[in-house]
This record gives C-alpha cells, structure tokens and sequence, in this order.
C-alpha cells in the first residue's frame, strides 16, 4: 500500500533571518547625534566609516559640534564627506528632520487588538518635516502604506502617533517611516515588533505558492519523479515567558470534503525551540507518491484540507490549510552582459520565488526559470557589446527579433542597463509562437531583488495580455480611483511589494498560450 | 512548445499538459480575517479617495517623483515636464542622496538625460568621471550627458575615453555620435584606435558620420553602424545555455 504523503522541513538559521530582512528594506540605521551618540556606534556607521569617525571624535573632544558644516570649516571632513554626513548625522542645530525612533503604545502587541505607532523626530528642525509616510508589513504577509501630514504641534513635539493597525496573526510587524521635508529631503527608519496571541503557542502555516482563491494553496507536480509537491514556509509564535520546545514531529492530517483520507508523520530537521515572547521562521514540504489518495485528488484538479499539528512543552499548535491545483508559467532568462554569479542566482530568485509569490494569490506560479546566453561565439559576443547597454527601442526589437528559445517559457532579456532608465517593458499580449520583434520582455539590473522579482511579474502580466490597472484595461474589477490600485501588481507604478491580482486579471492571463495547466 | 523532448544536459523536459477537464474543488474556505491600518490623510491623486490633496510643496513633489522613479516601463517625457522645473531641481538633488537605491539613482540619471536637463551637466559630468562609480552608473551618466543638448557635454565625454571599461567607453561613443558637434572628433579619432574592436568599430563608423575617414588601420575592420533595423526573416539563433 502506497504511503499517503512525506515530509522534511527546518528552522530558519539567524542568517537567513537577516537576509529576509534585508529583503523587507529593514536594514536602516538610526540616525547619529554627533556630540552624544557613542563612539563605536558612530565608526560602525557604513556611510560614516572608521577614518571620518576617528577625525570626528577627536574634534569632538575639543568642540560641542553645531551642524555637520562645522566639521568641514575646520577641514575635518571634505565637501562630499559633508553631503553624506548631512543625511545621516545632526549636532545641536537641527537642519533637517531625521527620525529618531519608532515605538508602538503598549509593550507588547496582540493579535485583534488595535494599536498605534508613534514616529519620533529630531524636534524643531529648520527645515520643518511636512509628510511622513508608512510601509508596513503584517505577520500575515499583508502589506500596506499611506501618507500623512505631520501638524504644527507633532513639529513641536518631534513626534507624529499613527493608529489605529489591527494585525490577525501573530508573528512579526514591520515598519519602514519616512519623514519628508519641505525642501524636498526624505529621511527613513525601520522597526520590528512582535505580535503575540493570548492563545500562547501558535504556528501559521504559509503555502509557498497560492491560488486563484487566496486562501489556499498550490502544490507544484514534478514530472520527473511523479510526485505532488506542497511547499510551506511556517511560523511558531510563542507568547509565553517561557521556552517552548515543539519537538520536530510535524503530524498531517488529510480530509476531503470532510472525510478523513488519511494521516501521516515526519520529523523536521531539528527541534522548534522558541524563547520566551518569540516568533521562529522555518519550512516544510510534503510529498504525495503515485498510487495515493492525496496524488489522484490533486490529479483531478481536486482539493484537500490539511490539518498540520505539533506537540511539546505541554502545547499542540495546529493550522490548516487547503491546497489546490494551479496554472503555470515559465521564464527562459537570457543574459546580455556580464552578471555575477551572485546576481544570476538573485535574477534566477526574482523570477522563481519573488514573481511566483505574486502570482501567489491566484492559481498560477512560475513552473521553473532556465537560464541562457548571448556569449560565447564571436557573433553573440558582438551582439553582447552591442545590446549590454540598450540605447533604444530599436536595438530592443532587434535583440528581440534576433534571439529566441523555441520552448513555452517566455523569453526575458536581462541587459545592465536601458536608455530610458526604466526596469522593464514588454508588449501587450505577447506572441505565443515567439516570432517577429515583439517576442520577450527586456528587464535590466537591478541589485533590489524584490523589485525585480515585481517587474517579472509586471512585464509577464503584460506579455499574458495585460494592460495597466489604472488604465482602460476592460476589466470591471480594476478601479483607477481606489486608493489601493498601488497594490495591484500592474499599476503603472506598481511598488517593489504591490502583489493584488484581481480575478479578472487572471482570467485574461490564463486565456495565453504561455500559460499551461500542470493537470492532464 | 519544443520540439526537442529533451534540454541540454540529456535530461527529460517536461512540459505541462494544457489542461481541458474542469477543476473539482470541494473543500469549504477557511475563514480568514483582514489586518487593518489607517488610512492616508492625503493624497497625490486628487478624486482617487476621501484624502484631502497633498500641498503644493517639495515634499508632495518628492512623493509624486517617487511614485514616477517606481514605474516599471519608461515615462514619458511630458509626465516629467508637467511637474515643472522644481521636479527637475529635486531630480538633481537625489544624485547626491545616500538613501536612493541604485537602481533608483540610475533611473534618476537616466530621467536628467530624457529631460535633457542642462543644471544636471556638471553632477552628471562627476559620476561619469568619478572611478569609486560603479561602471555601469558611469554609462548611465555618458548615456544621460549625451542627450543633453549643450556644447560643455562633450569635453566631459572626451575626458572618458580613457575610462577602463569597454560598456563605458562603447557609450561614450554613441554619446559622441549623436550630439553631433565638430568637437567630438578627436575623441573619436581616439577611441577608433581602442583596444577593444567593438569600440574601435564603432567610433569608425561614426567618425564617417561627421564626414571624417579614419585611419586605414581602422577601416579594415569598420562596417557602417547599422541603426536602421528591419525585420529579419531567417530563422531567430538560440542564445548559449547557462548551467548553475
């Protein structure tokens, strides 16, 4: 008899964390106080750096420091050094306003409970603060942002409160602010907090890739090895003072309809230890074989519900999820220029996790990205010195018109750099057969690889036949005067983290020739 | 879909079916609550909702400049110019922010170049000459400097003949084709003698534009540049396969 399903998965290490954040754009530093922030904060400064801090603090020693200017009369620094000083330091006279802190109104936050968020400033700066804008990131993946004035009075204080934010799952809560001055000049800082459930121990599972619904998964078949795939991130929350230990043993239960069509075990790759008032990240996929039940539902384009459960330290989280069959789409990604190692991995991570996790919220993901060339014979190398640096529309048609790969991926042209400075464009509802000018979408780099990751999903949602959300686009659920058409993942401005697909969109992008159903 | 059945390295390509049979989704949805988060007081699209319009001030501009350096295909030039000539100002202040993402920044600079901004010469002069540059940020700046109509550009090109990248230099080339001015010739006659034959070639080539013929070492290898294009009606070639 045929097992029902398998399974691994792991604990995120703490460098996977940072590199997470660094994704989210969490990485900004606080702002320095030059006649009191500590030494060692100011020469680990990665703007300021050691040189410029050693000449610093000694000047210090001897001067309480007004602005930065008094640093470059004194021939401490040079005109450049000040420019970049200016962005990151103040003295006592506050030219501009830099935000000091993010702090929220009670120690600890809660999952249905509303809560404000207070951006603190340099008070009574010169230049008066005007804006201050809000990215936001809930536990539960749901991005957000807006804008707001900052009063006389909040000037005054040096201080703006923001409420009221409601997060439904408990885990972390990401804020970037900007404060926006009147000269023009932005100022940005980021926080995290932790939301907690008065349910103490909680784990949230995340499919990796959803469907058409937006509440359930998609499980990815591998042709290769005849399996159904379901790939998960998790979330455990502890809201207790104490460390729990879930153990490793992660315990599916599967129903269809209701009815129990089997339950199966495996063990991750280490304990779920989570300290006291603590969120840990992880993964964790299942397998489903040829000759199970789980293999011929998803086979028929079914769905199913699975119930995930662990147990320790006296606790048994459980979640569940739906997972349901979905659509594909494929990227050949075609380098015209010279790239790293580093940054074909990262263009490769765009297309395969960013782009495929905006999709996520319809039933269609990237099926898988291969990865090509114009190199290595002296014609392709001359076409590679001449399209590296894409000079007009006329050098993107030509590449296009030139170069194809004759599968059912689309072809993406990834070159250093274009005239016009944009991330990418497309044409309008792409030739399936890949013939003629029009035959790929033309990105080029970019060292944000979330924002990359939205312009594959963008230019693929116009070569699938899409038009801009805020544009005609003969689609009745696409309101250009709603304030969050940002959101929308091909709004003409369509921001590093805009991921809404509407069912309309999807509709007309499953009607492509690119797009194929993994089912029979 | 291919015809060959199987990729490169021998191994099976699998290719979806397209589907025809309906799904058959039966599991009830699981409920699931909303987060919440207050809404803007003001905004940069004026009707799109009940926030009052942002203030005509350098902050509001700064957003809208924002919101337009997102965009993920070009904008056109007449966007730009319906912000006026503080966008352009702001547009040359963010060169020296620290807080811009590069490819932020590099749009930045190629937006100065669509709009032809001459108040941008001398910063835009500055990264194209400045070595801690990255290269690809030097071609954006030759690239941007090369669509400003104004004679100052082309001594600052010429100073970049002599930049170590090949991407670079190939820029300044065009750059110095396109602003057509008798001054970009012995830049030209320079680069014509470069290391790198798909600079030499070009600079060949654009040396016969101004009416200029090149020295006999470079017109054996100097085909005319061909910049107009024509649809070919050969088969298209497949690009090299890159393995991990």
């Amino acid at each position: 008899m045929t097992r029902e399903g398998y399974g691994r998965g792991r604990v995120a290490s703490k460098r996977e964390l940072r590199a997470l954040r660094r994704t989210l754009g969490l990485d900004v530093r606080k702002p320095i106080d030059l006649n009191s922030s500590p030494s060692d904060v100011i020469a680990a400064h990665p703007q300021i750096g050691k040189r410029v801090a050693d000449r610093l603090l000694g000047f210090r020693d001897q001067h309480r420091i007004r602005t930065p200017a008094d640093l470059y009369q004194a021939g401490v620094i040079n005109e450049r050094q000040l420019t970049t000083l200016e962005q990151v330091a103040y003295g006592d006279l506050v030219l501009r306003p830099m935000i000091t802190g993010i702090s929220t109104d009670s120690a600890n936050l809660y999952v249905d409970e509303p809560f404000s968020v207070q951006i603190a400033f340099t008070p009574s700066s010169l230049i008066r603060p005007e804006l201050v804008s809000i990215d936001v990131r809930f536990p539960s993946g749901k991005v957000g942002r807006a804008n707001f004035t900052i009063s006389e009075e909040d000037h005054g204080a040096g201080r703006t409160v923001l409420g009221e934010f409601v997060s439904v799952e408990a885990g972390e809560f990401h804020v970037i602010a900007t404060i926006r001055d009147k000269a023009g000049n932005i100022h940005r800082q980021s926080a995290t907090f932790g939301v907690f459930t008065r349910n103490p121990v909680q784990m949230y599972v995340t499919p990796s890739y959803w469907t058409q619904s937006g509440n359930a998964g998609a499980p990815k078949f591998d042709f290769d090895q005849r399996r159904w795939y379901c790939y998960a991130s998790v979330r455990w929350v502890n809201s207790t003072s104490s460390t729990v230990n879930l153990g490793r043993a992660v315990t599916v239960r599967m129903t269809d309809a209701g009815s129990d069509i089997g339950t199966f075990s495996f063990n991750l790759s280490g304990d779920v230890v989570i300290p006291p008032m603590s969120t840990v990240y992880g993964n964790l996929q299942t397998w489903h074989p040829e000759g199970s039940s789980a293999f011929d539902v998803f086979h028929a384009k079914g769905d199913l519900t699975f119930q995930y459960s662990m147990s320790g330290s006296g606790f048994t989280p459980t979640t569940t999820l739906i997972w349901r069959t979905m659509r594909v789409i494929g990227y050949n990604i075609i380098r015209v220029g010279d790239f790293t190692a580093t940054e074909r991995s990262e263009y490769r991570r765009a297309a395969a996790e960013i782009a495929s996790s905006i999709f996520q919220s319809r039933d269609m993901t990237v099926y898988g990205v291969e990865l090509y060339r114009i190199e290595g014979t002296p014609e392709m190398d001359a076409d590679k010195a001449r399209f590296r640096f894409i000079d007009s529309q006329d050098e993107i048609n030509a590449l296009r018109d030139k170069y194809t790969i004759d599968n059912w991926f689309m072809d993406v042209f990834f070159v250093e750099g274009r005239w016009d400075g944009a991330f990418g464009s497309s044409p309008t509802n792409g030739p399936v057969d890949k013939e003629g000018n029009s035959s790929g979408l033309v990105l080029r780099r970019d060292g944000d690889t979330i924002n990359l990751g939205q312009t594959f999903a963008h230019e693929a949602g116009h070569y699938l036949g899409l038009e801009h959300a805020d544009d005609d686009d003969g689609c009745a659920d696409t309101d250009p005067s709603d304030p969050n058409i940002s959101d929308n993942f091909i709004y003409s401005s369509s921001l590093r983290d805009s991921d809404v697909i509407t069912l309309c969109q999807i509709d007309k992008m499953r009607r492509h020739g690119l797009v194929h159903s993994l089912t029979p | 879909m291919d015809a060959d059945q199987h990729q490169e390295d021998g191994s099976p390509r699998s290719v979806p079916d397209l589907g025809s049979m309906p799904s058959k989704y039966n599991e009830q949805p699981i409920e699931r609550k909303e987060d919440q988060m207050p809404s803007s007081d003001v905004s940069i699209y004026p009707g799109r909702s009940e926030a009052a319009p942002i203030r005509e001030s350098k902050a509001g501009l700064r957003l809208q400049i924002e919101r337009l350096l997102h965009r993920r295909e070009a904008v056109p030039v007449e966007t730009w110019q319906a912000l006026g000539e503080e966008a352009t100002m702001l547009l040359v202040q963010m060169l020296d922010d620290q807080t811009l993402q590069e490819a932020l920044r590099q749009r930045v600079i190629a937006t100065l170049g669509q709009l032809g901004a001459i108040s941008a010469i001398s910063q835009l002069g500055d990264i194209l000459l400045n070595r801690s540059e990255s290269a690809l940020n030097r071609t954006y700046a030759a690239s941007a400097l090369g669509k400003i109509t104004d004679p100052r550009v082309v001594p600052l090109l010429g100073r970049a003949v002599t930049d170590q990248n090949p991407m670079v230099r190939r820029q300044v080339v065009r750059e110095l084709g396109r602003v057509d001015q008798v001054d970009a010739v012995p830049y030209l006659l320079i680069l014509s003698e470069d290391s790198e034959r798909e600079v030499a070639d070009l600079a060949a080539s654009k040396l016969r534009n101004y009416g200029v013929r090149p020295g006999v070492e470079s017109e054996r290898v100097a085909p005319e540049e061909d910049n107009t294009y024509e649809t070919q009606t050969q088969a298209k070639k497949r690009p090299a396969r890159e393995y991990d």
